[in-house]
């Protein structure tokens, strides 16, 4: 067994400054240190990953008992080795650990997907009718009407209105935008001091249809007397046409009952936005990427043109939008090998059959762990080591320093090592090129 | 070491190499990745015996969109693309896929396979640099680097609107090349993102930006001219210009020409720039103008951004543009987006056909250019990859500058109205296996300053192609026979080698000289208007992690202090 040492926190001068949290796709990167803590500016997910832990390392393990670092690569690596189709689920990992898993997968043949269930829909709205669309520091200075789809959008975005909204310093505007929700309205409680906040309150089974209304409306014509549009949406297209840099925020995780009702809401909402700029200026701002799968889809799309679920064929990378989706896989027991990935937001693992081999971060529940034949303890991504994540407005990767530096080569390695070593094992064995 | 001899060298850097003044001209020693001067005994030396073939350095990308945000987009929005030139892994090297938007594995495949062992990325977002400079480091085996875009980057254009003195713009565009680790500088439609911004549709040179009224397009284009130049940069001001395909776009390109003051200035995609608005259609080629007003001024230099017929994908920094274009969108879908106060992207899919008047112009418009164009150090052979065409069209653009014959017979193919329109039927130049090394290797490595390469002198970096006849000069240049780059075998007959480890690329950046006061501005603006930190802007160098990338750092000479 190794020695496992406790993280000694680093001197204050070494603290870096500032801090960026991974937790979700704001990805905001203006944390500072306060009296030994990261101060979270009030958010909930970043206080939550940035809480003190002063707990020693926990091991790697072998069907449930420690081993070290070199025997769980090994047996990783024999488990990965005789594999008929093995699974990666990520991101989960910075930007280097999404590299390292794909050249792996690559030599490999298999699935590969995110655990974001929301990316995809996004994505497929994108890839099918494209958009436009803007980014934080546009909404930052340029917004002067904000108009939110859906429902609270806080619980996994907490400091989109604050950080991105509520600023009263910005280059074009004097004051912070209206904000507009087309939804389910915000609990006072829990909005900026002083914003401009209204809710058309809309239940998630009618955002749907009333999203075809309002399109139906700015088409005019024989659309408009097909799909009555209710007073206060009248009011809402209006308020809009009269903005200069409206923007349209929609969470693909908070918008309808269904992916598909969501998907054709998104639907409604780029063509809402194409209706109206061969005009005026109107941009749409998706939401959709937390643990790093922004990050994972782009490099997934420039290492294979497909931003996520891909099937690594002899014949090259194919992707099938429903037959490759890598969790159905996992449900339906087409897969016989699980590589889990969850090294910045511990997400539960799902029913599966086969093996697993769980590539998860300290906080990783040792009860979820039962279940897999070898766990590897990495770094996490902001705490142990530093790394890049993809922000959610897709074009812009953020470093990620370490707050406490703790990763080494053996105690909480990085994802991208852990994967490195698994193929130069592979390539080892074989004795021949993969 | 190896030795390549009896080879017929073309080197047009170095016409009068010693080997050539002794009349020697077939012998290149290659070791440790560079070319050497004969041994005295050599040692464990592979000797190949070319039989007469022609030798030329390895070819260089000027302008090429082979990374960044927009890219990415243009991957996504070619769903059918991902099912073209599809592969498995192979021995070391990676699956890939891709046509007009082929991925990183496949860039540099078929770069490689060509001859080409150097591309550069034309229009880095600042803000996008460190995805850029990623997925650059994700294009195996061939070397790279990117222009950042400015132009429209509302810290610039601040400095402009409060009538900075030019030795503090020059200390900011030295922060951002230095920042994002660029190897020049480019506009894209100088003034005109911005002005997208605020819901304006067009902006001539000489029309005040919106919000900041003092600025015009003329004062961006001349001061970053002066700023690349002061700062030392061997390569001027990359230039997009304002009205990118606009019939009658010509008086736009020449005004901007006036607008360096004799300051050295690269046009880049020409060809989309050179457009009248005569005739029934009211669109006309003004190539012989534009062709006339490059040959006058020899501070001026150009890349082509020649079109070739088919499938392809728009992706450009220019959304005021790139909007109007998505009514042609092909198939109908297109993205447009405003980026970080830094700039934008437009990706429309775009089909070119042969029996379109405006396509066939345009395809005549750039092989005009080609060939009006007298000084071949001062033209450089881009589609501009992938808006006017893949780059792997290249082999075929060049058969179309090498055989008249061959130019006129596909000439005959297109739009006959094209036909009349065009004085292409008239030209006979021809473009020789010199002009052409000029135009692909040595004219590239002379502006980009990069001496140690586009040349087959001693010392400089092995990156040699050698050339099998063929049976038509396209095959001749689509598949050489052999490539090396550093020294070492990569591709054979357009196969790429998989059976070793193969040096992977490096990417080349300049550091300018400025002064780091301008830092502490900078980092008040981003504190200020960012929602990104300052620290994490760009490549700083506190702050890279992850997967290293091999790096080759330039240091210009300032030439005003």
């Amino acid at each position: 067994m190794i020695t496992l040492n406790s993280p000694a926190t680093p001197p204050a001068t070494l603290h870096p400054d500032p801090i960026s949290c991974p937790g979700c796709g704001l990805a905001c990167d203006d944390l500072s240190w306060n009296d030994g803590h990261v101060d979270s500016r009030g958010c909930p997910i970043a206080a939550d990953y940035f809480k003190p832990s002063h707990a020693a390392p926990m091991p790697h393990l072998f069907e449930g008992k420690p081993i070290d670092l070199n025997s769980a690569l090994d047996f990783a690596a024999s488990l990965i080795k005789v594999a008929r189709m093995p699974i990666f689920i990520g991101g989960g990992c910075d930007i280097a650990g999404v590299q390292s898993l794909l050249a792996l997968a690559d030599s490999i043949g298999g699935v590969v997907d995110s655990r974001s269930r929301i990316l995809p829909i996004n994505m497929q709205v994108m890839q099918e009718n494209g958009w436009i669309a803007t980014t934080f520091s546009e909404v930052y200075n340029r917004a002067d009407l904000v108009i939110l789809i859906g429902g609270n959008p806080l619980p996994n975005w907490p400091r989109l209105l604050s950080r991105l909204v509520a600023n009263h310093d910005s280059m074009f505007r004097t004051r912070p935008p209206q904000v507009l929700q087309l939804g389910t309205a915000i609990p006072p409680e829990q909005l900026p001091q002083g914003l401009d906040y209204q809710a058309i309150t809309v239940e998630p089974s009618e955002i749907l249809n009333t999203l075809s209304a309002l399109t139906a409306h700015l088409k005019g014509g024989a659309w408009r007397e097909a799909s009555p549009v209710h007073p206060e949406l009248l009011q809402l297209a209006e308020r809009i046409k009269s903005a200069h840099y409206p923007v349209v925020i929609w969470d693909a995780a908070n918008l309808c009952p269904t992916a598909t009702e969501s998907i054709l809401a998104i639907d409604y909402l780029g063509e809402v936005i194409r209706l109206l700029t061969p005009s005026q200026r109107i941009v749409g701002l998706p939401l959709s990427s937390s643990d790093n799968a922004g990050g994972m889809a782009s490099v997934m799309t420039w290492q294979t043109g497909f931003p996520n679920r891909l099937f690594y064929t002899p014949e090259g990378p194919e992707s099938h939008r429903y037959r490759d989706q890598g969790l159905e896989r996992v449900a339906d027991g087409d897969a016989d090998l699980l590589v889990w990935v969850s090294a910045i937001t511990p997400y539960p693992m799902p029913e599966f059959k086969g093996q697993i081999i769980a590539i998860v971060g300290d906080d990783y529940p040792e009860s979820e762990l039962t279940r897999a034949t070898v766990t590897l303890r990495v770094g996490r991504i902001g705490i142990d080591h530093g790394g890049e994540v993809g922000r959610s407005d897709s074009v812009v990767m953020i470093p990620v320093p370490a707050a406490f530096p703790t990763a080494s080569t053996t105690e909480r390695p990085r994802v991208d090592l852990v994967f490195n070593q698994i193929l130069a094992r592979l390539e080892r064995s074989q004795g021949a090129i993969l | 070491m190896i030795h390549l001899h009896n080879l017929r060298r073309i080197d047009p850097q170095h016409p009068t190499s010693a080997a050539q003044v002794n009349g020697v001209t077939d012998d290149i020693w290659l070791d440790q990745g560079r070319i050497v001067a004969a041994p005295d005994s050599p040692q464990n030396c592979e000797s190949i015996d070319l039989g007469g073939k022609t030798v030329m350095a390895g070819a260089i990308d000027i302008h090429s969109h082979i990374a960044g945000g927009k890219m990415n987009l243009g991957k996504q929005l070619m769903t059918a693309d991902r099912h073209l030139q599809k592969f498995g892994k192979r021995g070391r090297l990676r699956s890939g896929n891709g046509f007009a938007t082929p991925v990183a594995s496949t860039t540099a495949y078929r770069y490689l396979a060509m001859g080409y062992t150097m591309a550069f990325e034309p229009a880095m977002v600042g803000v996008n640099s460190r995805g850029c400079h990623r997925e650059m480091g994700d294009i195996p085996l061939l070397d790279r680097g990117a222009y950042i875009m400015l132009g429209n980057d509302d810290f610039l254009l601040r400095l402009l609107q409060t009538k900075a003195e030019q030795g503090r713009i020059n200390d900011y565009v030295g922060w951002m090349i230095a920042r994002t680790r660029a190897m020049g500088v480019k506009i894209v439609n100088p003034g005109g993102i911005s002005a997208f911004k605020f819901n304006k549709r067009n902006l001539g040179l000489d029309t005040p930006c919106p919000h900041y009224d003092s600025v015009t397009p003329r004062q961006i284009v001349y001061s970053l001219c002066r700023a690349v130049y002061e700062l030392g940069l061997s390569f001027p001001l990359h230039l997009h210009c304002n009205d990118l395909g606009i019939p009658g776009n010509v008086a736009t390109t020449l005004a901007t020409i006036k607008a360096a003051e004799g300051y050295p200035l690269h046009l880049t995609h020409l060809q989309f720039h050179s457009y009248g608005a005569e005739g029934k259609r009211q669109f006309s080629s003004a190539a012989e103008q534009i062709a006339e007003a490059v040959n006058s001024n020899p501070n001026v230099t150009v890349d082509v951004g020649q079109i070739a017929f088919g499938h392809t994908v728009t992706a450009s920094g220019d959304t005021m543009i790139q909007y109007i274009n998505s009514a042609h969108a092909d198939p109908k879908r297109f993205v447009c987006m405003d980026i970080e106060c830094d700039g934008g992207c437009g990706v429309v899919p775009f089909r070119y056909r042969d029996q379109n008047f405006v396509n066939a112009l345009q395809w005549a418009i750039g092989l005009e250019l080609f060939l009006l164009i007298k000084d071949p150090w001062r033209i450089f052979l881009t589609t501009d990859h992938p808006n006017g065409a893949p780059f792997t069209v290249y082999p075929n653009l060049i058969r179309l500058l090498m055989e008249p014959d061959y130019r006129r017979q596909c000439l005959s193919q297109i739009h006959p109205a094209a036909q009349k329109a065009t004085v292409l039927g008239s030209l006979d130049r021809a473009y020789s296996l010199e002009e052409i090394a000029i135009l692909t290797r040595a004219g590239p490595a002379r502006i980009l300053g990069l001496e140690d390469h586009g040349s087959l002198k001693i010392g400089a970096v092995a990156d040699i192609v050698v050339y099998e006849e063929r049976p038509n000069l396209e095959d001749y240049f689509a598949l050489p026979q052999m490539v090396f780059r550093r020294g070492l075998l990569v591709a054979r007959n357009g196969e790429i080698i998989n059976d070793r480890i193969l040096p992977d690329g490096v990417t080349h950046w300049i550091e300018p000289d400025y002064d780091r006061s301008i830092e502490k501005e900078v980092k008040a603006f981003f504190d200020r208007y960012m929602a990104i930190d300052y620290m994490n802007y760009g490549l700083n160098g506190e702050r890279l992690y992850g997967k290293p990338i091999d790096f080759i750092r330039h240091s210009p000479k300032r030439r005003i202090a």
